[in-house]
C-alpha cells in the first residue's frame, strides 16, 4: 500500500532523515520506533505532505505522495493523528469532528460519525464541550476520532501514548488493535516501544535519520539490541 | 439626560462604524497575526466606490452598500495574494511593514489617480431627523446601526454556523492541524480577508453617507482607531472588536459633548493605555495558556 524508497528530509542544514526505506502492506500494522529526535515525526510530516522530501519516493497505490498537497494526501485516504494531539480548541467536540470530514461530503458524515461515536463514546457525552476542556485521554481520543472522520484507508499516528495515564494508554492501544480490525491499515509511532511492538505486524527501528533495523513485532522483542535501547533491559 | 441620550445615539452610529472596521483587524490578526493596517485604505476604497457607483448609475443604497462589499472583499483578497502570501513564512515584522506599504500605495495611488481632493458623498437616502422626547435622531444614524447590526449578525453566523467559518477558527488555532484534514489554509485565509475587507467597504458606504465627504486620506484616523477597538475588545476576538468599536464611538463623543473635541483622539489612546495596563489581552481576548 505504502512504499517509502530512500526518502530524505532537511531542515535547512539539519539532516533529520537520511535515506530511510519502509513499507506498509494493507491490513497491517507496522510501527516506527526510536528515541527522540531520531527522525519519526519526519517521516511522517513529510508522508502527509507538510514537509518536502529532498530525495526519494513515497508510493502510496500508484501514486507519487511527494508531488501531492496535504488535502490531496488526505483525500486520497491518508490520515494523520499528529503528535500531542493538536485538537482544535475552542472548538466543540463536534466541530473538531466536523473539521475531520471536511473533504467528506456531507450525506457520509452521519454514518463515519455514528462510527466513531460507538468507538469513543465518551466523545458523544462531550460532543458540545469546548475541546480545550477535555481530558488528556480524551483529548487523544478525539484527535484519533477526527482522523478517523476523514474515513482513511491509512491511519498513521504519531506518539498517540505519549503523556497519559497507564489506564489510557492500554485503551489507545486496544482501540488501534479495533480500528485495524475493521480494515484501516495503521503506521504506530511510537517511544513506547513495548507496546507498539507486541500489537504490530512489523516494526522498524530509527535512529538518526535511517532504519537501524528491521523485523516482526515478535522479532524485534526478542532482539537484545532492541531489549537494551528500548525495553529498558 | 436628553443630552447623554442624545450623546449616546450619535456615539452608537459612528461606533458601529469602528466596529465594522475592528472585525477586519481582528479576524485578520486572529488567523494570521498580522496587523493589517493598510484595512483602513479598504475602507476608503468602499467609500469611493460607493460614490462611483451611486453617482455614474444612480444606483440605490442597496446597491451601492452591496457592490461595494463585493469589490473590498476582491480587493481584500487580491491584496493578502500579492502582497502577504509571499511572505507567509518570513518574520512577522516584514509582512508588518509591508502593510504599512499597501497602506501608502492604496492612498497615494487613489489620491494619483482621481485626485487628493475631498469630494460630496452623493446623498442617496435623503436625511430626516426625528426628535422624541427632545432626542434628535437621524434616518441615517438608524440605518447606520440597523446595516450594522445585521451584518455582524450575519459574521457571527458564518463564523460559527458554516463550515467555511469554523475551518477559519480551525486554521487560527493551528494551521498545521488544520492542513492535517484537508483545510488549504490559503483558501482559508483568503477567504477572512474577503470578509473582513466587505465589513470595510460596508462601512466606507455608510460613513461617506454620514459625514457627506469622502478623500483618499479618509481611512488613516478611523483605521487607527478601529484597530485600538479591536485591541480593546482583545485582539483575535469577533465580540470584542464589535465591543470595543462600540466603546470607542461613545467615548469619543462623550468628550466632544463636554467640549473637549480637540482631544477626542488624545482619549481614545488613553483608554487603550489603561485598558492594557489593566487587561493586557483586551476585554474579551484570551490569555494564552499553553496546555503541555
Ligand atoms: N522544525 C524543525 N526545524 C529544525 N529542526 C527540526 C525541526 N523539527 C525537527 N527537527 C530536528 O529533526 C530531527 C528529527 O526530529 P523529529 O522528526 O521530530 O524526531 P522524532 O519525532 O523521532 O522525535 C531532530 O534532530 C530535530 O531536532
Ligand atoms: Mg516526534
Amino acid at each position: 500500500m505504502l512504499d517509502v524508497q530512500g526518502l530524505k528530509v532537511n531542515y535547512g542544514a539539519i539532516h533529520a532523515v537520511r535515506g530511510v526505506d519502509f513499507n506498509v502492506e494493507d491490513d497491517e500494522i507496522v510501527t516506527l520506533i526510536g528515541a527522540n529526535g531520531a527522525g519519526k515525526s519526519t517521516i511522517v510530516h513529510t508522508l502527509s505532505g507538510m514537509l518536502k522530501a529532498a530525495e526519494g519516493t513515497i508510493k502510496y497505490g500508484d501514486q507519487d505522495l511527494t508531488k501531492m498537497s496535504a488535502a490531496k494526501i488526505v483525500g486520497a485516504g491518508i490520515a494523520q493523528v499528529p503528535e500531542g494531539r493538536r485538537i482544535f480548541s475552542g472548538l466543540s467536540t463536534m466541530e473538531n469532528l466536523k473539521m475531520g470530514a471536511y473533504l467528506v461530503p456531507r450525506n457520509e458524515q452521519n454514518d463515519v460519525l455514528a462510527n466513531v461515536f460507538d468507538q469513543f463514546p465518551v466523545l458523544k457525552e462531550r460532543k458540545n464541550q469546548d475541546a480545550a476542556t477535555l481530558s488528556g485521554g480524551e483529548q487523544q481520543m478525539l484527535a484519533m476520532g477526527r482522523a478517523l472522520m476523514a474515513q482513511p484507508k491509512l491511519l498513521m499516528l504519531d506518539e498517540p501514548s505519549m503523556g497519559l495515564a497507564p489506564i489510557y494508554i492500554s485503551k489507545i492501544f486496544d482501540i488501534i488493535k479495533t480500528i485495524n480490525k475493521q480494515g484501516v491499515t495503521v503506521l504506530l509511532i511510537e517511544q513506547n516501544a513495548l507496546q507498539a511492538l507486541q500489537i504490530a505486524n512489523r516494526g522498524y527501528v530509527i535512529a538518526n535519520g535511517t532504519v537501524k533495523l528491521t523485523g516482526t513485532g515478535s522479532e524485534l522483542l526478542a532482539n537484545s539490541e532492541v531489549q537494551k535501547a528500548y525495553l529498558g533491559g | 439626560m436628553h443630552t447623554v441620550m442624545q450623546q449616546v445615539i450619535n456615539g452608537l452610529s459612528l461606533g458601529s462604524i469602528y466596529a465594522l472596521l475592528a472585525l477586519g483587524y481582528t479576524m485578520v490578526y486572529g488567523i494570521i497575526k498580522l496587523i493589517n493596517f493598510a484595512h483602513g485604505d479598504i475602507y476608503m476604497l468602499g467609500a469611493f466606490w460607493g460614490y462611483y457607483v451611486i453617482n455614474t448609475y444612480h444606483v440605490d443604497f442597496i446597491v451601492a452598500l452591496l457592490s461595494a462589499m463585493i469589490v473590498t472583499a476582491m480587493a481584500g483578497m487580491i491584496i493578502e495574494y500579492l502582497a502577504y502570501r509571499p511572505l507567509r513564512n518570513s518574520p512577522r515584522i516584514t509582512a508588518l511593514i509591508t502593510a504599512i506599504g499597501v497602506s501608502y500605495f492604496l492612498e497615494n495611488g487613489m489620491s494619483y489617480l482621481f485626485g487628493a481632493n475631498t469630494r460630496n458623498f452623493p446623498q442617496v437616502v435623503k436625511q430626516h431627523n426625528f426628535t422624541a422626547l427632545g432626542i434628535s435622531i437621524s434616518n441615517i444614524q438608524v440605518l447606520i446601526l440597523v446595516t450594522a447590526l445585521i451584518l455582524m449578525i450575519l459574521l457571527q453566523l458564518i463564523i460559527q454556523k458554516t463550515k467555511m467559518g469554523t475551518a477559519m477558527r480551525a486554521v487560527a488555532v493551528d494551521q498545521e492541524a488544520a492542513a492535517l484534514v484537508g483545510i488549504n489554509p490559503d483558501h482559508v485565509i483568503s477567504f477572512t480577508f474577503g470578509l473582513g475587507s466587505a465589513l470595510a467597504g460596508a462601512a466606507g458606504v455608510l460613513i461617506g453617507l454620514y459625514y457627506n465627504s469622502i478623500d483618499p486620506l479618509m481611512g488613516m484616523t478611523p483605521g487607527i482607531k478601529a484597530f485600538v477597538a479591536a485591541v480593546v475588545g482583545g485582539i483575535g476576538s469577533v465580540p470584542g472588536a464589535a465591543i470595543g468599536g462600540f466603546l470607542i464611538g461613545l467615548l469619543e463623543t462623550g468628550v466632544q459633548a463636554i467640549g473637549l473635541s480637540a482631544y477626542k483622539d488624545a482619549a481614545v489612546y488613553i483608554v487603550l493605555i489603561l485598558i492594557l495596563i489593566v487587561l493586557p489581552a483586551g476585554l474579551l481576548g484570551k490569555n494564552v495558556k499553553e496546555k503541555v
